[in-house]
């Protein structure tokens, strides 16, 4: 189901609606040191931080059309932190040479008793797995070198395996809807990784359920 | 090194040489011939690198360390929501007029306004197995950047304002009704450590009854000042003063378990249901 255009509607019933554009691509194990050192020296000069994330992914299946996906994150080396809840939106279908992946984004922030109120609301955990790496920020840039583990026994984040030998790397800007420009300033920025790694617009629709 | 950075925040300046950085030109391709295939890369001094960073986990510690909706949002005092019924003869303002008088005889002194609003949506039908129930998404206008979600009897959620723009994308799932919306508007008091909220709940912009607040700021736990807020509360509702509220008692640990701005947010609900009920008998939401 395609979104309307961006530039159509900026705010919708008082908020301002954020766009995610997104960038993504991976590394072999080996390279990983090159691409941080790398990421050191091009991104703000502070101290990457390292994350150890668990996320779930959320269904609400309908009766019709697709279902409603929500995932929910939580920082495993800050427990008591807030969940993290966000909602991603169809990939805007507009422009073919705009250079980076745009979609809709919600993000809230949720106390400790989100699973069971997902559950509630009639939500039902598809999947889980746990994303750790770095992540480094230029300007409002976002960059991020995650391994993914899957989670072998449910709800057990201690006891994970590896999805693959290379780290996935996302590059991303949350800006309000109609804010186009913001991927020439990603696209310049992922030529300066090259050849190292060749950040890309990826299709989702190809990772569809 | 020590001395240099303490003498650098004490004279409030920062070296040229620290904010100098030597470029060096990278390579793009394998075997780069000409300027284009050479990127920038700027190297800045060390020692402005060591120094940002011990700044920034200073200022990491005072901004990043609790989330400001979630968590300092979430302390409240001991508090009572009750019900006040209008007095015979007056009507819902003339009664509130009373209350707010009998306030500012004691000394308690105007603060602002205050809304709590409670909007109800109800699962559309759409989804195999999604419960029946109501669910209930409130907002204080005390904890601004807040949102509180409830089912009634079940779990809750506190979120932050985002978790509306969130219900508006479930539409097709949750249906908001509109016509359902309670809200309790009034004036807010300050008397020494007290706090008193005196409102009129109002739904579908009728008047539907007065709500009043009392929150006890300095303790957090009801069982060591429900006796005082009681003896408060005598001084200027006489005998409407509500029994201890049933939100307390229903906890594990009971009356000795710490309040949270759920618990307001329960009582709220419970008062804005029983007024929704009262004035039309036999109304279902539904």
């Amino acid at each position: 189901m395609e979104a309307p255009p961006v530039t159509v509607m900026p705010v919708t019933g008082g908020a301002i609606n954020m766009m995610e554009y997104l960038l993504q691509g991976s590394v072999l194990d080996q390279a990983l040191e090159s691409l941080l050192h790398r990421l050191r020296g091009l991104c703000d000069n502070m101290e990457p931080e390292t994350f150890t994330d668990h996320e779930l992914v959320y269904l609400l299946k309908g009766q019709q059309g697709n279902p409603f996906i929500l995932r929910a994150r939580r920082s495993l080396s800050h427990p008591t932190s807030p969940w993290h809840l966000r909602y991603l939106g169809q990939p805007e279908v507009g422009d073919k040479s705009r250079h980076a992946l745009v979609r809709n984004c919600v993000d809230v922030a949720a106390s400790q008793s989100l699973p069971e109120f997902l559950n509630e609301m009639g939500f039902r955990m598809d999947h889980e797995f746990v994303a750790s790496g770095h992540i480094f920020r230029k300007g409002a840039m976002k960059v991020v070198v995650s391994k993914v583990s899957r989670i072998l026994v449910p709800g057990n984040t201690e006891n994970t395996e590896r999805m693959s030998l290379s780290y996935l790397v996302e590059l991303s800007i949350l800006a309000p809807a109609g804010q186009d420009t913001v991927s020439e300033d990603m696209r310049s920025f992922a030529e300066q990784l090259k050849p190292l790694i060749h950040l890309e617009k990826i299709d989702p629709s190809k990772q569809r359920h | 090194m020590l001395f240099i950075f303490n003498m650098s925040l004490r004279l409030e300046k920062v070296p040229v040489l620290w904010r100098t950085s030597c470029l060096v030109p990278a390579p793009k391709v394998p075997r780069p011939t000409e300027p284009n295939h050479f990127r920038p890369v700027a190297l800045t001094s060390h020692l402005m690198k060591t120094m940002e960073r011990i700044i920034l986990s200073h200022l990491c510690t005072q901004c990043f360390q609790h989330h400001p909706a979630i968590t300092a949002e979430e302390e409240a005092g001991g508090c009572s929501v009750c019900q006040v019924p209008i007095a015979e003869g007056k009507s819902v303002q003339q009664t509130v007029d009373v209350l707010q008088k009998k306030l500012e005889q004691l000394g308690s002194v105007k603060q602002g306004s205050f809304c709590v609003d409670c909007e109800t949506y109800h699962a559309t039908g759409n989804v195999v197995g999604q419960p029946s129930k109501l669910l209930y998404v409130m907002h204080n206008s005390e904890t601004p950047l807040s949102c509180m979600a409830l089912f009634e009897g079940g779990p809750y959620l506190v979120a932050d304002a985002n978790f509306d723009v969130l219900m508006s994308k479930l539409k097709s799932h949750f249906q908001n009704a509109k016509g359902h919306k309670v809200e309790s508007r009034g004036s807010r008091y300050r008397y020494c450590d007290f706090l008193i909220k005196v409102g009129t709940v109002t739904m579908s912009s009728s008047a539907r009854g007065i709500s009043v607040e009392v929150e006890y700021c300095p303790c957090v736990v009801p069982g060591d000042c429900w006796n005082l807020m009681k003896e408060f509360m005598q001084s200027f509702l006489g005998t409407s003063v509500p029994e201890l509220p049933s939100v307390f008692a229903a906890k594990p640990e009971g009356l000795f378990a710490a309040a949270d701005c759920v618990d307001t947010m329960t009582q709220y609900l419970e008062l804005f249901n029983k007024l929704r009920k009262l004035q039309i008998p036999g109304s279902n939401v539904r």
